[in-house]
């Protein structure tokens, strides 16, 4: 009976071959086993980058060509520069006041851009102007993530850190996801579509419906509304434009001729995985997402005058808060505004003055 | 206008058809090998050569369709379809119809079929309100 062989084990030249071919690799991967695995995840790294960089073309390139009906071509000139545009955060050795100053500064720049584009597009209304932002800080996403996974790629490969290049590839899946987010939230922000972080602002213009409408602080609007004898304020950022708002200026102002009882906020929150896109929780603090200075005019407000401040998160995937709104996202808005009327009820007493804040991005959402 | 930066790995793409082009080459002598018995009367290695030559073959075409795959995946345009509901304020009819740019939500959309227009209405009054824009299908596709 032929005994059981394996390759090489034969005596034949072919056999001699393979079992050195065998010592030989043997010895590469004692010796240079790291470096041979180092170089398979930089080749993951490496198909992550392009993939990046072909995401950051195709959005610049989308952008540009949204952009052709003004006819002016200093936008796209103003597009390139906005990619590598800065905000440099204030000194925060001395944190008092720090808040402040962020403020000033990232309104500043808002200001700056907004002032940009409508002086390269003087025909632009306040909306498109909005949406045209929204556009721009989509392909500023996709380009800084780019340089940032390029520049930790290069420094890996310039290091041979083999800690930083496995640091890198584990954070890659959730950058490239953050990435294909914002990729897909070209085509909401160049039509004007509502996306689902404008939830919160959605369930706000839902109960704003008929009232008389108030111009407040910056992109804000709110209305007064009789609700089972109580006073309640609805806000939220005035659509239909890409814009968030200032609630919390507006909540600043708006306290001053008015005592509130209490604060309801709704937003869009991101959920963890495994939850159900457009369920609800409930809670209690400023439910506001951002840089934070909004947020601290809100706590800043209801600390002082001591109104408890309760609110709502409507939950969903970063993918679904920066895309066209789903069905899903729709039926937790339904579910959110019958909730938020049946607690105002519940929670105030009859001559109360509430404040309702509809948190977001108000992108195809008027009032 | 400024030239939008080259990725460094701009390069890799011919080195990994090189390196499968390889393997299909190693693959295919050892086949050779296995199927003229070359130098050998053991059918049992000849069978292993076989086996690992064909194996070699799958797994390369393996990794270029997968490569295709995920170029297509890359490349395939986006098409969602994005709805818009109006609503008559009037008679409550409720019509369903693909987002138009310039929609949104509490805008107004197209007249109202069922109502029938006075002779005084010159602007809004017969048209219905929209009242959600949404996304068809529900949800959004995950790839991770």
């Amino acid at each position: 009976m032929q005994p059981l062989l394996f390759l090489g084990q034969d005596n034949t030249d072919i056999g001699y071959l393979i079992n050195i071919l065998y010592m030989a690799m043997f010895l590469v991967l004692v010796f240079w086993g790291e470096k041979i695995q180092t170089m398979i995840r930089l080749r993951d790294i490496e198909y992550a980058l392009e993939r990046l960089r072909l995401m950051r073309d195709e959005s610049v390139k989308f952008t540009k060509e949204k952009l052709k009906k003004y006819g002016r071509e200093d936008i796209n000139r103003f597009l390139d520069n906005y990619l590598e545009f800065v905000t440099i955060p204030p000194v925060d050795m001395d944190p008092a006041g720090v808040v402040w100053k962020l403020d000033h500064i990232v309104k500043t720049a808002e200001d700056r851009v907004r002032g940009e584009i409508k002086q390269i597009i003087p025909n632009l209304d306040e909306s498109q102007v909005l949406n045209i932002m929204n556009l721009f800080e989509a392909s500023y996403a996709l380009n800084y993530y780019y340089k940032v996974v390029r520049h930790y790629y290069i420094l890996s490969k310039k290091t041979s850190s083999y800690i930083l290049i496995i640091q890198l590839q584990a954070i890659l899946p959730q950058v490239m996801m953050e990435a294909e987010a914002y990729l897909g939230a070209l085509q909401a922000f160049s039509s004007g579509q509502p996306i689902g972080d404008g939830a919160g602002a959605l369930v706000a213009a839902r109960l704003m419906r008929g009232g008389e409408l108030f111009d407040i602080e910056r992109d804000n609007v709110y209305t007064v509304k009789n609700i089972q004898g109580r006073r309640v304020y609805f806000m939220k950022a005035k659509g239909p434009g890409g814009a968030v708002g200032t609630p919390g200026d507006a909540l600043m102002k708006l306290s001053e001729k008015e005592s509130f009882k209490m604060i309801f906020m709704v937003d869009a929150g991101l959920k963890l995985e495994g939850e159900k896109t457009g369920s609800i929780a409930e809670g209690v603090g400023a439910i506001i997402g951002g840089i934070g200075t909004e947020k601290y005019k809100i706590e800043e407000v209801a600390t002082k005058k001591t109104i408890p401040l309760y609110g709502m998160i409507i939950k969903m995937s970063l993918k679904e808060a920066i895309t066209p709104m789903t069905k899903d996202v729709l039926n937790g808005v339904e579910e959110a505004h019958q909730l938020l009327l049946k607690r105002i009820v519940e929670k105030s007493s009859e001559g109360d003055a509430v404040m309702v804040i509809g948190v977001g991005n108000t992108m195809g959402i008027a009032q | 206008m400024r030239a939008l930066e080259k990725s460094p790995a701009s390069l890799l793409v011919p080195f990994y058809f090189f390196l499968l082009g390889l393997l299909i080459l190693f693959s295919l002598i050892l086949l050779v090998q296995g199927v003229t018995g070359a130098g050998r009367n053991d059918s049992f290695t000849n069978m292993l050569f076989i086996m690992t030559g064909l194996t070699g073959l799958v797994s390369t075409f393996y990794m270029i369709r997968r490569y295709q795959v995920s170029v297509q995946k890359m490349l395939k345009e986006r098409k969602t379809v994005v709805l818009t509901v109006e609503e008559c304020s009037k008679c409550s009819y409720k019509a369903v119809r693909p987002f138009r740019e310039g929609d949104y939500v509490y805008g107004y959309g197209e007249e109202c079929p069922r109502c029938p227009k006075g002779s005084g209405d010159t602007g809004v009054e017969n048209r219905m309100v929209i009242t959600a824009i949404y996304l068809e299908g529900g949800r959004q596709e995950e790839r991770y």
